[in-house]
């Protein structure tokens, strides 16, 4: 299917039924960097985040409990799982659901990180990703009603779905932790444990260019 | 193929001195000589290394290699003609490098500089509606055929004004002394670069010369079209100098300023391509 | 921590190798163009960074501490 100069080629595709999920050179590269973020998060030890006391020479170590960090971790990985499986769907229900798991996810990763600031920044970005799943099955929802199928693989290159429904999936992945929704999420990377943290942009980045590439092939 | 890579290593860093140079010279200072960089980075990789007791370890190295590979991947991509979509991906991936430089460290200044970063994210949006841009007018995104395009049509940067001031905006945006540099000002010491020191800051160099090289490159290719190695490479100073005076006569804006004329831009370029979607 | 000088040479020199390989084997058409970008994106970054911890590393395994005033 992928003669369409807008990804380069297509490397394997898994058939399940009439879903295919696939690989091109595009989301197979974003799928590597998934993987390569993902043993990260498995492999690395946290960082013991030092801070600086203002007007002085002084500073401190912050102790984070290991259970804490260990729940963050199951998070992160948990994210990475997701993260992968977006990269690969090639059905746009999939799709959205793999997408709202990051964000549920993403939240998951500093929920248990007793610090105010993490905590509201949190809340804050869990509404909006709520809020944003609307237009996320709200585009994937109309891609259905307008063409009868889900299928990224059927629905490549025909240009059978109407530019609402794209518009609505690339605001509801910005809504799960693109800019400028992003802002809200600055303050999250105060939490500690940097390889699981660091998860969170990694999935929503990946997020962001595989909807721009389903925009563009659907 | 490794001779591509080195010999990009070495002209990004050369830019890179250029570009010092420049902005030296505008602001009235003598200035080091233009292989200053490439001296930096010998000098830092002769330097003693260790890992700091209170960074993520693994991670703390595995972000300089990411940093090398994402952006010879991204050479690579530009060479062979791929995809214009591969090549801004690793561009947004580069994001993930700055994020994971500043907060493996476990240094506080090194996380105000991720935190700025993720700020910063706005800086990507740019770059999709440019590449909606390129898309809507040559219809496809694989570089060799713009390319094609071009050289039937005559350069884009006329046909896409915007889309081109979008782009090198993006480019203006990772410059080194850049007013959008915001993660590496000097308020907050070095950024997210802060506790990169010796071989690994030797490495990120490295790295930032390919960037650097890359972008430049890039812009040239999708805007004005084939030409030979040598015109190309004229074409490339000449970029340069222009982000130098605007580096050299700007000062660094505050995160919050950045984000809005990011924004903003990129409100002007997605209303460009409506409009264009409409009419054409 | 720090890198054996003869563990980084070895990295060094591995990397190195698989780079100038796939570049050659490339360059007489016995590589695929994928292929050799592959793999001189994956053995480069750790050449470089081996190249520099192997000029670095120390040859003794602890120095003497040089004198740093009183």
């Amino acid at each position: 299917m992928f003669d369409l100069p807008i990804e380069g080629a297509e490397l394997l595709a898994v058939e399940f039924g009439d879903i295919v999920n696939y690989f091109s050179v595009y989301t197979a590269v974003l799928f590597v960097f998934a993987l390569l973020f993902t043993v990260l998060a498995i492999i690395s030890r946290p960082e013991k985040p030092v801070d600086i006391v203002f007007g002085g020479d002084a500073y401190y170590a912050k102790k984070i409990p290991p259970e804490q960090l260990r729940f963050q971790r199951f998070m992160a990985i948990a994210c990475g799982l997701a993260t992968l499986g977006a990269m690969i769907s090639g059905d746009l229900f999939n799709f959205t659901l793999f997408s709202s798991m990051i964000g549920i996810t993403n939240i998951g990763i500093v929920a248990a990180v007793k610090n105010k600031h993490v905590l509201e920044a949190a809340y804050q970005y869990g509404i909006v990703a709520m809020v944003a799943t609307v237009p996320l099955f709200g585009g994937a929802a109309i891609a259905l009603a307008t063409t009868g199928t889900l299928s990224i693989w059927e629905l490549a290159g025909a240009g059978a779905v109407p530019l609402l429904a794209k518009m609505l999936l690339v605001v509801g992945v910005m809504g799960e932790g693109m800019a400028p929704f992003y802002i809200g999420k600055a303050e999250i990377t105060r939490a500690p444990g940097a390889p699981y943290v660091l998860m969170i942009h990694v999935s929503s980045l990946l997020l962001f260019l595989r909807v721009v590439e389903i925009a563009l092939t659907v | 193929m490794i001779e591509y890579l080195i010999f990009a290593v070495f002209v990004g860093l050369l830019l890179h001195g250029i570009h010092r140079k420049a902005i030296a010279r505008i602001q009235g200072r003598p200035g080091p000589p233009i292989w200053q960089e490439i001296l930096h980075v010998l000098k830092f990789s002769f330097k003693e290394t260790w890992i700091p007791a209170t960074a993520s370890q693994t991670l703390f190295v595995a972000v300089v290699i990411i940093a090398i590979g994402v952006w010879s991947t991204a050479l690579f991509v530009l060479l062979t003609g791929g995809s214009l979509l591969l090549l801004f991906a690793v561009y947004m991936l580069h994001k993930i490098v700055e994020h994971g430089l500043g907060l493996s460290s476990g240094s506080p200044y090194g996380k105000f500089g991720a935190i700025r970063s993720v700020m910063s994210a706005a800086s990507e949006i740019p770059l999709f509606a440019t590449i909606a841009a390129i898309y809507l007018i040559t219809g496809s995104l694989m570089i060799s055929d713009i390319q094609a395009w071009q050289a039937a049509h005559g350069p884009l940067l006329f046909t896409a004004l915007p889309a081109a001031i979008a782009l090198y905006i993006v480019v203006l945006a990772k410059m080194h002394y850049s007013p959008f540099a915001v993660i590496e000002s000097k308020e907050i010491v070095s950024g997210n670069v802060t506790e990169h020191f010796g071989v690994w800051r030797a490495g990120l160099e490295a790295a930032f010369g390919l960037k650097t090289f890359v972008l430049l490159y890039a812009f040239i290719v999708l805007f004005l079209g084939p030409m030979p190695l040598l015109l190309a490479a004229v074409a490339m100073v000449l970029l340069l100098l222009s982000l130098s005076f605007i580096c050299a006569l700007s000062p660094m804006l505050s995160p919050f300023d950045t984000v809005t004329i990011q924004i903003g831009t990129a409100g002007l370029i997605v209303v460009y391509v409506l409009l264009m979607g409409v009419i054409v | 921590m720090t890198m054996k000088k003869q563990t980084a040479g070895a990295v060094t020199v591995a990397a190195a190798m698989v780079c100038v390989a796939a570049s050659a084997g490339w360059r007489l058409g016995l590589i695929e163009t994928w292929i050799a970008i592959v793999l001189n994106v994956v053995a480069f970054p750790f050449f470089l960074v081996a190249l520099g911890l192997w000029w670095n590393a120390a040859e003794k395994e602890e120095g003497d501490t040089p004198f740093i005033g009183y």
